[in-house]
Protein backbone atom coordinates (compact mmCIF):
# COMPACT_ATOMS: atom_id res chain seq x y z
CA UNK A 1 0.00 0.00 0.00
CA UNK A 2 1.57 3.10 -1.23
CA UNK A 3 2.11 5.96 1.15
CA UNK A 4 1.59 9.91 0.24
CA UNK A 5 4.84 11.84 0.81
CA UNK A 6 5.86 15.44 -0.08
CA UNK A 7 8.20 16.30 -2.93
CA UNK A 8 8.95 20.22 -2.95
CA UNK A 9 10.43 19.66 -6.99
CA UNK A 10 6.57 19.10 -8.56
CA UNK A 11 5.00 21.10 -5.59
CA UNK A 12 2.74 18.57 -4.44
CA UNK A 13 2.15 14.86 -2.45
CA UNK A 14 2.28 12.19 -4.44
CA UNK A 15 2.35 8.80 -4.07
CA UNK A 16 5.55 6.48 -2.73
CA UNK A 17 5.97 2.75 -1.30
CA UNK A 18 7.69 3.86 1.88
CA UNK A 19 6.90 6.55 4.85
CA UNK A 20 8.68 9.53 4.88
CA UNK A 21 11.93 9.05 6.84
CA UNK A 22 14.69 11.50 6.05
CA UNK A 23 18.34 11.73 6.62
CA UNK A 24 19.95 14.52 8.87
CA UNK A 25 22.21 15.97 6.01
CA UNK A 26 21.17 15.35 2.60
CA UNK A 27 24.53 14.43 -0.26
CA UNK A 28 23.61 16.86 -2.93
CA UNK A 29 25.34 18.06 -6.25
CA UNK A 30 25.19 21.71 -8.46
CA UNK A 31 26.63 20.96 -12.00
CA UNK A 32 27.22 24.31 -14.55
CA UNK A 33 26.88 22.78 -17.68
CA UNK A 34 27.93 26.29 -19.26
CA UNK A 35 31.43 24.83 -18.43
CA UNK A 36 31.43 21.32 -19.08
CA UNK A 37 33.97 20.20 -22.25
CA UNK A 38 32.98 16.75 -21.86
CA UNK A 39 36.59 15.33 -21.07
CA UNK A 40 35.61 12.78 -19.02
CA UNK A 41 38.44 13.11 -16.85
CA UNK A 42 35.65 12.53 -14.25
CA UNK A 43 34.10 9.70 -15.79
CA UNK A 44 38.09 7.92 -15.81
CA UNK A 45 38.21 9.12 -12.09
CA UNK A 46 35.10 7.52 -10.66
CA UNK A 47 36.55 4.16 -13.04
CA UNK A 48 39.82 4.29 -11.85
CA UNK A 49 38.85 4.38 -8.49
CA UNK A 50 35.61 1.66 -8.05
CA UNK A 51 34.67 0.08 -11.35
CA UNK A 52 37.99 -1.83 -13.12
CA UNK A 53 37.50 -5.05 -12.08
CA UNK A 54 36.22 -8.28 -14.07
CA UNK A 55 32.75 -7.75 -14.24
CA UNK A 56 32.54 -3.57 -14.54
CA UNK A 57 33.58 -3.83 -17.87
CA UNK A 58 30.26 -1.54 -19.45
CA UNK A 59 29.75 0.12 -15.48
CA UNK A 60 29.70 3.91 -15.66
CA UNK A 61 28.99 4.93 -12.24
CA UNK A 62 29.99 8.62 -13.38
CA UNK A 63 29.63 9.37 -17.33
CA UNK A 64 29.14 12.48 -19.54
CA UNK A 65 27.07 12.31 -22.46
CA UNK A 66 26.54 13.86 -25.70
CA UNK A 67 22.88 15.53 -25.60
CA UNK A 68 20.48 15.28 -27.44
CA UNK A 69 21.20 12.10 -28.72
CA UNK A 70 23.87 10.77 -26.63
CA UNK A 71 23.07 8.31 -23.72
CA UNK A 72 24.29 6.03 -21.05
CA UNK A 73 22.53 3.43 -21.68
CA UNK A 74 21.08 4.14 -24.90
CA UNK A 75 17.85 6.66 -24.96
CA UNK A 76 17.25 6.38 -21.11
CA UNK A 77 15.64 9.32 -20.83
CA UNK A 78 13.36 9.37 -24.00
CA UNK A 79 12.63 5.45 -23.33
CA UNK A 80 11.32 6.65 -19.75
CA UNK A 81 9.81 9.74 -21.03
CA UNK A 82 7.63 7.48 -23.41
CA UNK A 83 6.51 5.24 -20.67
CA UNK A 84 5.23 8.04 -18.45
CA UNK A 85 3.36 9.43 -21.64
CA UNK A 86 1.59 6.26 -22.15
CA UNK A 87 0.55 5.90 -18.84
CA UNK A 88 -0.56 9.41 -19.07
CA UNK A 89 -1.09 10.80 -22.78
CA UNK A 90 -0.88 13.94 -23.51
CA UNK A 91 -1.57 14.89 -19.67
CA UNK A 92 2.43 15.20 -18.05
CA UNK A 93 1.92 19.02 -17.60
CA UNK A 94 2.99 21.60 -14.94
CA UNK A 95 0.83 24.79 -14.20
CA UNK A 96 1.67 27.86 -12.51
CA UNK A 97 0.19 29.62 -9.61
CA UNK A 98 1.77 32.65 -8.82
CA UNK A 99 5.40 31.94 -7.81
CA UNK A 100 5.34 27.98 -7.85
CA UNK A 101 4.81 25.43 -10.11
CA UNK A 102 3.13 22.45 -9.68
CA UNK A 103 3.29 19.09 -11.79
CA UNK A 104 -0.09 17.62 -12.73
CA UNK A 105 1.08 14.30 -14.33
CA UNK A 106 1.61 11.51 -13.06
CA UNK A 107 5.43 10.36 -11.61
CA UNK A 108 7.38 6.97 -12.11
CA UNK A 109 5.55 5.79 -8.39
CA UNK A 110 1.98 6.65 -9.71
CA UNK A 111 2.07 5.95 -13.44
CA UNK A 112 2.92 2.42 -12.14
CA UNK A 113 -0.52 1.80 -9.86
CA UNK A 114 -2.46 2.03 -12.88
CA UNK A 115 -0.23 -1.20 -13.80
CA UNK A 116 -2.23 -4.45 -12.69
CA UNK A 117 -2.08 -7.76 -13.62
CA UNK A 118 -0.08 -10.50 -13.23
CA UNK A 119 3.32 -8.66 -12.96
CA UNK A 120 2.17 -5.47 -10.78
CA UNK A 121 5.32 -2.96 -10.85
CA UNK A 122 5.64 -0.47 -8.00
CA UNK A 123 7.60 1.97 -10.41
CA UNK A 124 7.17 2.27 -13.81
CA UNK A 125 10.09 1.79 -15.51
CA UNK A 126 12.26 -0.77 -18.19
CA UNK A 127 15.29 -3.12 -18.46
CA UNK A 128 17.72 -2.06 -20.97
CA UNK A 129 19.07 -4.54 -23.64
CA UNK A 130 22.53 -5.66 -22.83
CA UNK A 131 22.80 -3.84 -26.35
CA UNK A 132 22.21 -0.20 -24.65
CA UNK A 133 24.37 -0.85 -22.04
CA UNK A 134 27.24 -1.61 -24.68
CA UNK A 135 27.86 1.12 -26.71
CA UNK A 136 28.43 4.05 -25.06
CA UNK A 137 30.07 6.20 -27.42
CA UNK A 138 27.57 5.61 -30.11
CA UNK A 139 26.42 9.23 -30.58
CA UNK A 140 28.47 10.53 -28.48
CA UNK A 141 30.82 13.42 -29.41
CA UNK A 142 34.61 11.52 -28.31
CA UNK A 143 38.17 12.04 -29.56
CA UNK A 144 39.95 9.37 -31.56
CA UNK A 145 43.36 8.81 -32.52
CA UNK A 146 44.27 8.47 -36.02
CA UNK A 147 44.36 4.76 -37.51
CA UNK A 148 47.53 3.44 -37.38
CA UNK A 149 48.75 5.73 -34.43
CA UNK A 150 47.10 4.38 -30.87
CA UNK A 151 47.83 6.86 -28.18
CA UNK A 152 48.27 9.54 -30.39
CA UNK A 153 45.82 12.77 -31.07
CA UNK A 154 44.94 13.57 -34.15
CA UNK A 155 46.22 16.94 -34.96
CA UNK A 156 43.38 17.23 -37.65
CA UNK A 157 40.51 16.22 -35.15
CA UNK A 158 37.99 13.57 -36.24
CA UNK A 159 36.57 13.23 -39.85
CA UNK A 160 33.23 11.99 -39.43
CA UNK A 161 30.00 12.72 -41.09
CA UNK A 162 29.28 16.35 -40.10
CA UNK A 163 28.09 16.83 -36.59
CA UNK A 164 26.02 19.64 -37.25
CA UNK A 165 23.75 20.29 -34.46
CA UNK A 166 24.16 22.50 -31.41
CA UNK A 167 24.64 19.82 -28.49
CA UNK A 168 25.62 20.06 -24.69
CA UNK A 169 27.43 17.70 -22.36
CA UNK A 170 25.07 15.97 -19.29
CA UNK A 171 27.50 14.83 -16.92
CA UNK A 172 25.37 12.09 -14.72
CA UNK A 173 26.10 10.28 -11.59
CA UNK A 174 23.61 9.11 -9.03
CA UNK A 175 21.38 11.52 -7.84
CA UNK A 176 20.80 9.57 -4.46
CA UNK A 177 17.04 10.74 -4.52
CA UNK A 178 14.82 11.66 -1.46
CA UNK A 179 12.45 9.04 -2.93
CA UNK A 180 14.56 6.66 -4.45
CA UNK A 181 13.00 4.53 -7.33
CA UNK A 182 15.36 1.57 -6.80
CA UNK A 183 14.78 1.60 -3.00
CA UNK A 184 11.31 1.79 -4.02
CA UNK A 185 11.37 -1.28 -6.38
CA UNK A 186 13.55 -3.49 -4.43
CA UNK A 187 11.97 -7.01 -3.38
CA UNK A 188 14.28 -7.83 -0.30
CA UNK A 189 14.56 -4.13 0.81
CA UNK A 190 18.81 -4.28 -0.08
CA UNK A 191 18.76 -1.11 -0.44
CA UNK A 192 18.83 1.89 2.19
CA UNK A 193 19.32 5.68 2.35
CA UNK A 194 21.87 6.58 5.12
CA UNK A 195 20.42 8.89 7.90
CA UNK A 196 24.12 10.49 7.90
CA UNK A 197 23.98 11.91 4.65
CA UNK A 198 21.40 10.76 2.40
CA UNK A 199 23.20 8.61 0.32
CA UNK A 200 21.54 5.77 -1.24
CA UNK A 201 23.17 2.10 -1.01
CA UNK A 202 23.06 -1.49 -1.58
CA UNK A 203 23.62 -3.96 0.93
CA UNK A 204 25.54 -6.30 -1.02
CA UNK A 205 25.07 -9.31 1.49
CA UNK A 206 21.04 -9.09 1.03
CA UNK A 207 21.05 -8.20 -3.17
CA UNK A 208 19.88 -11.28 -5.08
CA UNK A 209 20.21 -9.27 -8.45
CA UNK A 210 16.85 -9.60 -9.39
CA UNK A 211 17.22 -5.81 -11.32
CA UNK A 212 14.13 -4.63 -10.53
CA UNK A 213 16.12 -1.53 -9.55
CA UNK A 214 17.89 -1.22 -12.31
CA UNK A 215 14.55 -1.03 -14.17
CA UNK A 216 12.76 1.29 -11.65
CA UNK A 217 15.81 3.56 -11.80
CA UNK A 218 14.43 6.81 -14.32
CA UNK A 219 18.02 7.56 -14.51
CA UNK A 220 19.58 4.34 -14.80
CA UNK A 221 22.18 4.67 -12.78
CA UNK A 222 21.92 1.08 -11.11
CA UNK A 223 23.91 -1.78 -12.98
CA UNK A 224 23.88 -5.45 -13.20
CA UNK A 225 27.22 -6.97 -12.48
CA UNK A 226 27.37 -10.54 -14.21
CA UNK A 227 30.19 -11.84 -12.27
CA UNK A 228 29.03 -11.39 -9.00
CA UNK A 229 25.18 -11.32 -10.08
CA UNK A 230 23.90 -8.31 -7.95
CA UNK A 231 23.75 -5.10 -8.59
CA UNK A 232 25.83 -1.87 -7.71
CA UNK A 233 25.85 1.61 -8.02
CA UNK A 234 27.83 4.91 -7.17
CA UNK A 235 28.11 5.27 -3.29
CA UNK A 236 29.13 8.87 -3.36
CA UNK A 237 32.27 7.76 -2.30
CA UNK A 238 31.20 7.54 0.96
CA UNK A 239 34.69 7.19 2.93
CA UNK A 240 35.65 11.11 1.56
CA UNK A 241 32.17 12.14 2.86
CA UNK A 242 32.69 10.48 5.85
CA UNK A 243 35.91 12.12 6.56
CA UNK A 244 38.11 9.37 6.17
CA UNK A 245 40.82 10.70 3.95
CA UNK A 246 44.00 11.65 6.02
CA UNK A 247 44.34 14.57 3.95
CA UNK A 248 41.02 16.56 5.49
CA UNK A 249 41.61 15.55 9.10
CA UNK A 250 38.17 14.30 9.84
CA UNK A 251 36.77 16.34 7.37
CA UNK A 252 34.09 15.74 4.42
CA UNK A 253 35.61 16.25 1.39
CA UNK A 254 34.06 15.40 -2.47
CA UNK A 255 33.65 12.97 -4.84
CA UNK A 256 36.47 11.93 -7.20
CA UNK A 257 34.34 12.83 -9.77
CA UNK A 258 34.05 16.16 -8.63
CA UNK A 259 37.46 17.20 -7.73
CA UNK A 260 38.82 15.54 -10.90
CA UNK A 261 36.96 17.91 -12.88
CA UNK A 262 39.00 20.13 -15.04
CA UNK A 263 36.28 22.64 -16.47
CA UNK A 264 35.16 23.42 -12.58
CA UNK A 265 31.65 22.84 -13.76
CA UNK A 266 30.51 20.91 -10.19
CA UNK A 267 30.11 21.76 -6.20
CA UNK A 268 28.83 19.15 -4.32
CA UNK A 269 28.40 19.30 -0.45
CA UNK A 270 25.85 18.05 2.10
CA UNK A 271 22.36 20.52 3.16
CA UNK A 272 20.29 20.22 6.42
CA UNK A 273 17.22 18.33 6.32
CA UNK A 274 14.40 18.55 8.72
CA UNK A 275 12.89 16.00 10.10
CA UNK A 276 9.83 16.36 7.85
CA UNK A 277 12.18 16.06 4.85
CA UNK A 278 12.00 20.06 4.31
CA UNK A 279 15.66 21.27 3.43
CA UNK A 280 16.57 23.29 6.82
CA UNK A 281 16.55 27.53 5.97
CA UNK A 282 20.90 27.43 5.39
CA UNK A 283 20.95 30.59 3.63
CA UNK A 284 24.69 30.43 3.42
CA UNK A 285 24.98 26.96 2.34
CA UNK A 286 26.35 27.76 -1.27
CA UNK A 287 24.09 24.52 -2.27
CA UNK A 288 20.86 25.67 -0.62
CA UNK A 289 22.03 29.71 -2.41
CA UNK A 290 22.08 28.21 -5.60
CA UNK A 291 18.94 26.10 -5.20
CA UNK A 292 16.52 27.33 -3.22
CA UNK A 293 17.75 30.85 -3.21
CA UNK A 294 18.82 31.92 -6.30
CA UNK A 295 17.12 29.42 -8.34
CA UNK A 296 19.81 28.95 -11.13
CA UNK A 297 20.15 25.17 -10.67
CA UNK A 298 17.47 22.60 -11.16
CA UNK A 299 16.23 19.07 -11.12
CA UNK A 300 17.42 16.95 -13.73
CA UNK A 301 13.67 15.53 -15.05
CA UNK A 302 11.66 16.60 -11.89
CA UNK A 303 8.93 15.23 -13.29
CA UNK A 304 9.80 11.43 -12.64
CA UNK A 305 9.05 12.05 -9.34
CA UNK A 306 11.82 11.24 -7.12
CA UNK A 307 13.55 14.06 -5.90
CA UNK A 308 16.77 13.77 -7.31
CA UNK A 309 19.48 15.53 -5.31
CA UNK A 310 21.61 16.38 -8.23
CA UNK A 311 21.11 20.08 -9.35
CA UNK A 312 22.33 21.55 -12.87
CA UNK A 313 22.51 25.24 -14.40
CA UNK A 314 21.42 24.60 -17.77
CA UNK A 315 23.02 25.40 -20.84
CA UNK A 316 22.34 28.85 -22.34
CA UNK A 317 22.04 28.27 -25.84
CA UNK A 318 20.38 24.77 -26.29
CA UNK A 319 16.57 25.19 -27.47
CA UNK A 320 14.02 25.81 -24.40
CA UNK A 321 11.53 23.69 -25.31
CA UNK A 322 13.89 20.70 -24.86
CA UNK A 323 15.44 22.49 -21.58
CA UNK A 324 12.02 22.87 -20.12
CA UNK A 325 11.03 19.35 -20.66
CA UNK A 326 14.59 18.18 -19.25
CA UNK A 327 14.66 20.86 -15.94
CA UNK A 328 11.62 21.42 -16.00
CA UNK A 329 9.57 25.32 -15.30
CA UNK A 330 11.80 27.00 -13.41
CA UNK A 331 14.28 27.02 -16.69
CA UNK A 332 13.40 30.53 -17.98
CA UNK A 333 13.65 32.66 -14.88
CA UNK A 334 17.24 30.54 -14.11
CA UNK A 335 18.42 31.12 -17.31
CA UNK A 336 17.67 35.06 -16.98
CA UNK A 337 19.56 35.14 -13.43
CA UNK A 338 22.47 33.06 -14.84
CA UNK A 339 23.18 35.09 -18.51
CA UNK A 340 23.27 38.36 -16.13
CA UNK A 341 24.56 37.27 -12.67
CA UNK A 342 23.52 39.39 -9.49
CA UNK A 343 26.26 40.49 -7.51
CA UNK A 344 25.88 37.38 -4.62
CA UNK A 345 25.43 34.69 -7.17
CA UNK A 346 28.73 35.99 -9.17
CA UNK A 347 31.14 35.48 -6.15
CA UNK A 348 29.06 32.13 -5.42
CA UNK A 349 29.88 30.81 -8.63
CA UNK A 350 33.79 31.59 -7.73
CA UNK A 351 33.62 28.61 -5.25
CA UNK A 352 33.43 25.84 -7.45
CA UNK A 353 36.23 23.59 -7.40
CA UNK A 354 38.54 25.96 -5.43
CA UNK A 355 39.33 23.57 -2.38
CA UNK A 356 38.12 19.38 -1.94
CA UNK A 357 37.25 19.80 0.87
CA UNK A 358 33.00 20.36 1.40
CA UNK A 359 32.08 24.08 1.49
CA UNK A 360 28.84 24.50 4.46
CA UNK A 361 28.90 28.15 5.10
CA UNK A 362 30.14 31.16 2.74
CA UNK A 363 30.58 34.59 3.47
CA UNK A 364 31.03 37.71 1.22
CA UNK A 365 33.33 40.19 2.25
CA UNK A 366 32.47 43.53 0.29
CA UNK A 367 35.18 44.45 -2.44
CA UNK A 368 35.50 47.44 -4.49
CA UNK A 369 34.08 48.39 -7.64
CA UNK A 370 35.67 47.74 -10.78
CA UNK A 371 33.65 48.71 -13.33
CA UNK A 372 30.14 49.50 -14.61
CA UNK A 373 29.14 47.88 -18.18
CA UNK A 374 25.80 46.50 -19.71
CA UNK A 375 24.93 42.52 -20.10
CA UNK A 376 23.02 41.24 -22.19
CA UNK A 377 21.09 44.76 -22.28
CA UNK A 378 21.44 45.05 -18.39
CA UNK A 379 22.97 47.63 -16.62
CA UNK A 380 25.97 45.45 -14.34
CA UNK A 381 28.29 46.58 -11.47
CA UNK A 382 31.62 44.17 -11.21
CA UNK A 383 32.31 44.27 -7.89
CA UNK A 384 35.56 42.71 -6.42
CA UNK A 385 34.60 41.18 -3.64
CA UNK A 386 36.24 38.57 -1.91
CA UNK A 387 34.59 35.12 -0.76
CA UNK A 388 35.43 32.73 2.04
CA UNK A 389 34.30 29.40 2.42
CA UNK A 390 34.07 27.37 5.88
CA UNK A 391 34.38 23.46 6.59
CA UNK A 392 31.90 21.78 9.20
CA UNK A 393 33.97 22.82 12.01
CA UNK A 394 33.40 26.49 10.87
CA UNK A 395 37.30 26.67 9.75
CA UNK A 396 38.10 28.71 6.84
CA UNK A 397 38.93 26.32 3.96
CA UNK A 398 39.05 28.81 0.68
CA UNK A 399 39.15 32.25 0.19
CA UNK A 400 38.99 33.70 -3.55
CA UNK A 401 37.87 36.77 -5.34
CA UNK A 402 35.67 37.69 -8.39
CA UNK A 403 38.26 39.27 -9.99
CA UNK A 404 40.67 36.48 -9.45
CA UNK A 405 44.45 36.94 -10.33
CA UNK A 406 45.26 34.33 -13.51
CA UNK A 407 48.20 32.49 -13.17
CA UNK A 408 50.14 30.09 -15.62
CA UNK A 409 51.87 27.25 -14.62
CA UNK A 410 55.32 26.93 -15.33
CA UNK A 411 55.91 23.73 -17.95
CA UNK A 412 58.60 22.43 -15.12
CA UNK A 413 55.09 21.37 -12.77
CA UNK A 414 53.38 19.48 -16.25
CA UNK A 415 51.60 16.61 -15.14
CA UNK A 416 52.66 16.91 -11.76
CA UNK A 417 50.36 15.76 -9.15
CA UNK B 1 34.89 -4.26 -45.32
CA UNK B 2 37.54 -4.50 -42.61
CA UNK B 3 36.50 -3.36 -39.58
CA UNK B 4 37.90 -0.10 -38.66
CA UNK B 5 36.70 1.69 -42.13
CA UNK B 6 33.56 3.79 -42.20
CA UNK B 7 30.44 1.91 -42.95
CA UNK B 8 27.56 4.17 -43.35
CA UNK B 9 25.10 1.11 -43.02
CA UNK B 10 26.38 -0.45 -40.15
CA UNK B 11 23.70 0.43 -37.45
CA UNK B 12 26.35 0.49 -34.62
CA UNK B 13 28.44 2.76 -36.72
CA UNK B 14 29.24 6.29 -35.15
CA UNK B 15 27.75 9.16 -36.55
CA UNK B 16 26.74 12.90 -36.24
CA UNK B 17 22.96 13.51 -36.45
CA UNK B 18 21.08 16.53 -37.38
CA UNK B 19 18.78 18.63 -35.40
CA UNK B 20 16.23 20.23 -36.99
CA UNK B 21 15.84 23.27 -34.76
CA UNK B 22 19.30 23.74 -35.21
CA UNK B 23 19.52 27.88 -36.08
CA UNK B 24 21.93 30.98 -36.29
CA UNK B 25 20.35 32.21 -33.19
CA UNK B 26 21.38 29.09 -31.16
CA UNK B 27 24.76 28.83 -32.65
CA UNK B 28 25.10 32.50 -31.42
CA UNK B 29 24.45 32.07 -28.27
CA UNK B 30 26.59 28.99 -27.85
CA UNK B 31 29.63 30.73 -28.98
CA UNK B 32 28.82 33.59 -27.22
CA UNK B 33 28.51 31.32 -23.78
CA UNK B 34 32.33 29.86 -24.66
CA UNK B 35 33.48 33.50 -25.20
CA UNK B 36 31.80 34.73 -21.75
CA UNK B 37 32.94 31.64 -19.64
CA UNK B 38 36.11 31.56 -20.95
CA UNK B 39 36.89 35.35 -20.66
CA UNK B 40 35.59 35.36 -17.03
CA UNK B 41 38.02 32.53 -16.36
CA UNK B 42 41.12 34.40 -17.12
CA UNK B 43 41.43 33.24 -21.25
CA UNK B 44 43.45 36.69 -23.40
CA UNK B 45 41.27 37.17 -26.64
CA UNK B 46 44.04 35.66 -28.57
CA UNK B 47 44.17 32.08 -26.19
CA UNK B 48 40.42 32.39 -26.85
CA UNK B 49 40.61 32.71 -30.67
CA UNK B 50 42.83 29.69 -30.43
CA UNK B 51 40.76 27.91 -28.67
CA UNK B 52 38.03 28.05 -31.34
CA UNK B 53 40.71 27.14 -34.45
CA UNK B 54 41.37 24.34 -32.34
CA UNK B 55 39.53 20.93 -33.96
CA UNK B 56 40.04 19.49 -30.59
CA UNK B 57 37.47 21.56 -28.78
CA UNK B 58 34.72 20.58 -30.95
CA UNK B 59 32.24 22.93 -29.98
CA UNK B 60 33.52 26.02 -30.48
CA UNK B 61 35.48 24.97 -33.65
CA UNK B 62 32.30 23.90 -35.20
CA UNK B 63 31.05 28.13 -34.74
CA UNK B 64 34.58 28.87 -36.29
CA UNK B 65 33.63 26.16 -39.64
CA UNK B 66 30.56 26.70 -39.97
CA UNK B 67 31.21 30.58 -39.62
CA UNK B 68 34.08 32.41 -40.42
CA UNK B 69 37.11 33.97 -38.45
CA UNK B 70 35.75 37.36 -38.61
CA UNK B 71 32.48 36.14 -36.84
CA UNK B 72 34.53 34.71 -34.05
CA UNK B 73 36.26 37.49 -33.79
CA UNK B 74 32.81 39.62 -33.56
CA UNK B 75 31.81 36.99 -31.10
CA UNK B 76 34.58 37.77 -28.94
CA UNK B 77 34.37 41.13 -29.03
CA UNK B 78 30.95 41.67 -27.95
CA UNK B 79 31.97 39.07 -25.00
CA UNK B 80 34.70 41.67 -24.27
CA UNK B 81 32.54 44.78 -24.64
CA UNK B 82 30.37 43.25 -21.90
CA UNK B 83 32.77 41.90 -19.61
CA UNK B 84 36.25 43.55 -20.12
CA UNK B 85 34.75 47.32 -20.64
CA UNK B 86 37.51 49.90 -20.49
CA UNK B 87 38.56 49.75 -16.20
CA UNK B 88 37.98 53.42 -16.19
CA UNK B 89 37.60 52.60 -12.63
CA UNK B 90 39.70 50.05 -11.85
CA UNK B 91 41.25 50.01 -8.41
CA UNK B 92 38.66 52.89 -7.83
CA UNK B 93 36.27 53.84 -5.57
CA UNK B 94 35.66 51.73 -2.26
CA UNK B 95 32.38 50.56 -1.69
Amino acid sequence: MNQQVYNWQIGRKMSYPHAEAHPEWQFAFCFNLNRCIGCQTCTMACKSTWTFSKGQEQMWWNNVETKPYGGYPQFWDVKVLQLLEEANPGAQKWARKGEEFTFEGKTIFEAAEKRVGLEPERVLGYLPTDEEWRFPNIYEDTAVSRKGKPMTFDPEGTKLPEHKTRFFYLARICNHCTYPGCLAACPRNAIYKRHEDGIVLIDQERCRGYRKCVAACPYKKVMYRPTTHISEKCIACYPRIEGNDPATKGMPIQTRCMTACIGQIRLQGLVRINKDGSWAEDRYNPLYYLIRVAKVALPLYPQFGTEPNGYYIPPRWVPRGYLRQMFGPGLDEALEKYRVPDRELLAVLQLYQRTKEIIVRYEIKEGKKVYETVIHGKPFTLYNDTIVGYNKEGKEIVRTQVEEPFYVRPDKHQNSI
Amino acid sequence: MPKDEYDPEDPLEWVGVEVPVESDENLHEMALTFAEEFLRGGFSEDELLAMFKNPFYVGPHLVWRKKNEAYVRAVIEEAKGMWMPMRTMSGGEEE
